[in-house]
């Protein structure tokens, strides 16, 4: 196979080379630039575009970087004190839009909302907190579900399936009142394997496997490790 | 057979026969039940989940019993203005229920919905999904005691003579006025059924788009997008199947165009789709018209039906799609996401619907009016379009006109008119605030009057909402923002959680607990929501706020009675009250 096409694009006003048509993501964290995301993680096939944390100027227009590939000469603002501040706006947003408790939740250290927030130096939210209440399902055979954290990225109920391509988990509702719902059929014949696979997959602590919750032990857990705020 | 086998039997089982199933079994059994949902999902081949999905997205599709009579009161700031709360009260007193339930006996609902598109005939309800509009506390009364009394709601609405009924056709299940006011000389040429499509047979596809790109068509539902270029887009996307979709939601509160469009220019409307089939190469239509208006299917499926037998349609059915409640499904992406039976949760563009639209082909979404200029500009040419408004904005413009004013109703105007022409037309009733193009749109003080409807000075989807001196800004502004609210799809965070928000601080600012700085976070966060949110609703949802602070900051700051930034406004004494009650303090 030949190598992609490179292709020029402007970020900040310098100039790249980077391969065409691949996730604007990518492209920019292949020249070390680091777009804070949340419901994108490298890999995945579709995006999903729900957080909006990965919000860029392309061309002038704000948009979600995770949703656009690279064309040619495309014009990226990253770096500027507006654009930095909507992307963490947009964190702060989901903690008062939740009930984040990071001290007693199972996966901190382990969530990207929490390792997001410390790279983006947020130290408080400009909103008022919400206190919204939500309700804790612990109806599962292997997983609860805890609404209080979901960020309601749709990585679950859009990528998730069971072993004979089921899906587990789905959104019900509109709007605010949108929640994440586990189908329990599906849900019975998930391995324990499976059911930490949707563990994983959640990027906050909303998707439990029970009695797995702090197996690694405070510490040691992945952004405690590599923290998203440290420059490579 | 089982009434699910029938149903099913009817539309048939595959995903996107989804919505009008689930439409059936709500009209035929008031409720869609959890229980029901599983029964469905085995026939259909889908989850359970899958299946609540959709039914929990819709307004109109309910998990529980909505009632025999399924009484919907129109929520919208005009009827807010036009004693919908005396109205509300009246069904509640002579029902003995709360908005929200269901008579004890199972034979009256009673629920709000965002606007039914009446504002010209405020105060309006729906009743099993027929409006019934220009309401008043006896005529209530006189409703509800004749159809306890098992009178049809069709007779009772004659017998009182809500509206003459006065349209074209005589398979609409109502009797409301059109209220065309005024009559420009471009969209009400007389009409003659099949000259369009006649002069457009003689046109290549190129040619078609060629005039309509030269008459300088803009998209009329509210984004404004080049018709001709939209068309010729689609139609340079190699594809088996095409489809034109006819974008008949009308959700913007404050509209009603669309709905006289639908009665009176139905057969306008049509030989634009075709024309559109012609030039792209489509091999399908659909019309998605609202639930608010599914008294008008009938009435659309018969001109489509009298279309095929004078053989204008051979080629190219048309179907009407009814939605069921959702005003983001009159984004295109969420629109075509609800024609294939699920959540109207917008997609992410690009790819835009022209490369990649229903099931995944190329697909044109225009809205109403456009197919019916499109169908005029081909019979007349493409200079009696252009000739007409501005360099930026060409032809005509229909605007819904009402709220205060003595002549509500539908207008046909030249673009780059100005407020106080309009104003002074319709008999504006000591106007002060305009909003322009919906809660979505433009809020304006009297002092910008003599600014013009055009796309560069004040865009609009045609709703055109006018409001006295005697109203209060905060009143409405509140009432866009529960709209909002109540209408964000949940999938992205900032229109989402970002409108709550917002909501919540016009709120401090409406009962006069805001601080100076307050007016700082409206901006600021308004622009987030606006800046990062997916789709157009989040885009727009800040804009009445924003425009009204920018446009009038008087009346915020005036709201503001303390300027002191640390004052706090809370009764110590109140808020300790528990905590002394628990220590016996
Ligand atoms: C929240 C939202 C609601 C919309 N509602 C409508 C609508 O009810 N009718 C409509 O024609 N366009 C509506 N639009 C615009 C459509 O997305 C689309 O631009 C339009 O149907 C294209 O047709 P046009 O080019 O003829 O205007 C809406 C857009 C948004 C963001
Ligand atoms: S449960 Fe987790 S994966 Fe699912 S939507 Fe919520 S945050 Fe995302
Ligand atoms: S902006 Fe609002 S309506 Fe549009 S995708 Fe986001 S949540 Fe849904
Ligand atoms: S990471 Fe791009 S929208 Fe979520």
């Amino acid at each position: 196979m030949s190598s992609p096409k490179k292709i020029p694009i402007t970020v900040d006003g310098k100039k790249y080379d980077v391969p065409k048509n691949i996730n604007l993501v990518e492209a920019l964290s292949s020249q070390g630039i680091r777009v804070p995301t949340l419901c994108w993680y490298k890999g995945m096939d579709d995006c999903l575009g729900t957080c909006r944390v990965c919000t860029v100027n392309v061309n002038g227009r704000p948009s979600a970087a995770c949703t656009l590939n690279t064309t040619e000469e495309m014009k990226i603002e990253f770096d500027t004190s507006e654009l930095n501040d909507l992307r963490k706006s947009i964190i702060e947003l989901l903690f008062v839009e939740g009930n984040h408790y990071c001290p007693s939740c199972e996966k901190s250290g382990d969530c990207l909302l929490q390792a997001e927030a410390q790279a983006l130096e947020m130290t408080h939210s400009r909103f008022p907190y919400e206190f919204n209440h939500y309700e804790i399902d612990y109806s599962g055979e292997m997983i609860i579900l805890e609404r209080n954290r979901c960020v309601h990225c749709k990585r679950c109920t859009e990528l998730f399936t069971n072993d004979d391509g089921e899906k587990v988990f789905s959104f019900i509702g509109k709007g605010k009142d949108t929640q994440v719902v586990i189908n329990k059929e599906t849900e019975k014949s998930l391995s324990k394997h499976k059911a930490q696979e949707a563990m994983d997959l959640c990027p906050v602590g909303a998707i439990l496997v029970k009695g797995e919750g702090f197996k690694t032990p405070y510490g040691e857990r992945k952004f405690e490790k590599e923290p998203l705020w440290i420059k490579k | 057979m089982h009434k699910l086998d029938l149903i099913i039997q009817k539309e048939g089982n595959s995903q996107d026969r989804l919505i009008p199933i689930l439409w059936e079994i709500q009209k035929d059994i008031g409720c869609i039940s959890l229980d029901t949902q599983t029964d469905l999902s085995k026939k259909l081949n889908l989850s359970p989940a899958e299946i609540q999905e959709v039914v929990s997205f819709y307004h109109f599709f309910s998990e529980e019993y909505r009632g025999k009579h399924q009484i919907y009161i129109d929520s919208s700031i005009i009827a807010d203005f036009h004693d919908r709360n005396q109205i509300k009260t009246t069904f509640e007193n002579e029902l003995k229920i709360n908005t929200g339930s269901v008579t004890p006996c199972g034979t009256f609902g009673l629920f709000e919905t965002s606007c039914i598109g009446m504002s010209d005939q405020s105060p309006a309800v729906l009743i099993d999904f027929i409006p019934v509009p220009s309401l008043t506390v006896e005529k209530v009364k006189i409703i509800l005691n004749s159809l306890k009394n098992g009178i049809k709601l069709e007779e009772i609405i004659l017998s009182l003579g809500l509206g003459d009924g006065a349209n074209s056709s005589n398979y609409i299940q109502s009797n409301i006025n059109n209220n065309i006011v005024k009559k420009g000389h471009f969209l009400f040429k007389k009409w003659s059924k099949g000259e369009a499509i006649s002069i457009a047979s003689q046109m290549s596809p190129e040619n078609i788009i060629q005039v309509i790109s030269d008459s300088g068509l803009k998209g009329r539902g509210g984004a404004g997008f080049p018709t001709g270029l939209k068309w010729k887009l689609a139609k340079e996307v190699p594809s088996d199947k095409k489809y034109i979709v006819c974008n008949a939601d009308e959700g913007e509160p404050g509209t009603f165009k669309d709905r006289v469009l639908l009665t009176e220019f139905i057969g306008l409307l049509l030989e634009g789709m075709i024309i559109a089939s012609k030039a792209v190469g489509a091999s399908k239509g659909y019309i998605y018209l609202r639930g608010e208006y599914s008294y008008l299917k009938n009435h659309i499926e018969r001109q489509i039906l009298d279309f095929k037998e004078s053989g204008f349609i051979n080629s190219f059915p048309i179907e009407v799609f009814l939605g069921a409640g959702a005003y983001i499904c009159g984004e295109e992406s969420a629109l075509l996401e609800s024609l294939e039976g699920k959540r109207g949760e917008p997609r992410i563009k690009p790819p835009f619907p022209v490369e990649q639209g229903l099931f995944g082909c190329p697909t044109v979404v225009n809205n109403v009016e456009t197919f019916v200029l499109a169908a005029q500009i081909i019979r007349f040419g493409h200079e009696s379009f252009s000739s007409l408004g501005t360099e930026s904005s060409r032809g005509i413009r229909l605007l819904s006109i009402s709220g205060d004013v003595e002549k509500p109703g539908i207008y046909e105007y030249e673009w780059g008119v100005s407020i106080s022409e309009i104003l002074r037309d319709c008999k504006a009733i000591e106007p002060t605030f305009v909003q322009v193009g919906g809660p979505s749109g433009t809020m304006i003080s009297n002092k910008e009057f003599d600014r013009k409807i055009s796309h560069d000075d004040l865009p609009t989807g045609g709703s055109f909402m006018v409001f006295s001196k005697k109203r209060s800004l905060f009143d409405i502004l509140s009432n866009f923002m529960d709209f909002f609210v109540d209408e964000s799809c949940g999938n992205c965070t900032p229109c989402r959680a970002g409108n709550v928000i917002l909501r919540d601080l016009l709120t401090k600012v409406k009962t006069g607990k805001a601080r100076p700085s307050d007016l700082n976070k409206i901006k600021d966060w308004g622009n987030i929501v606006s800046k990062t949110s997916r789709c157009g609703l989040g885009m727009t949802s800040p804009n009445p706020l924003l425009t009204s602070l920018k446009s009038m900051p008087e009346y915020f700051e005036n709201a503001i009675t303390n300027k002191d930034e640390n004052f706090l406004d809370f009764d110590i004494e109140q808020a300790t009250a528990e905590y002394k009650e628990f220590h016996n303090e």
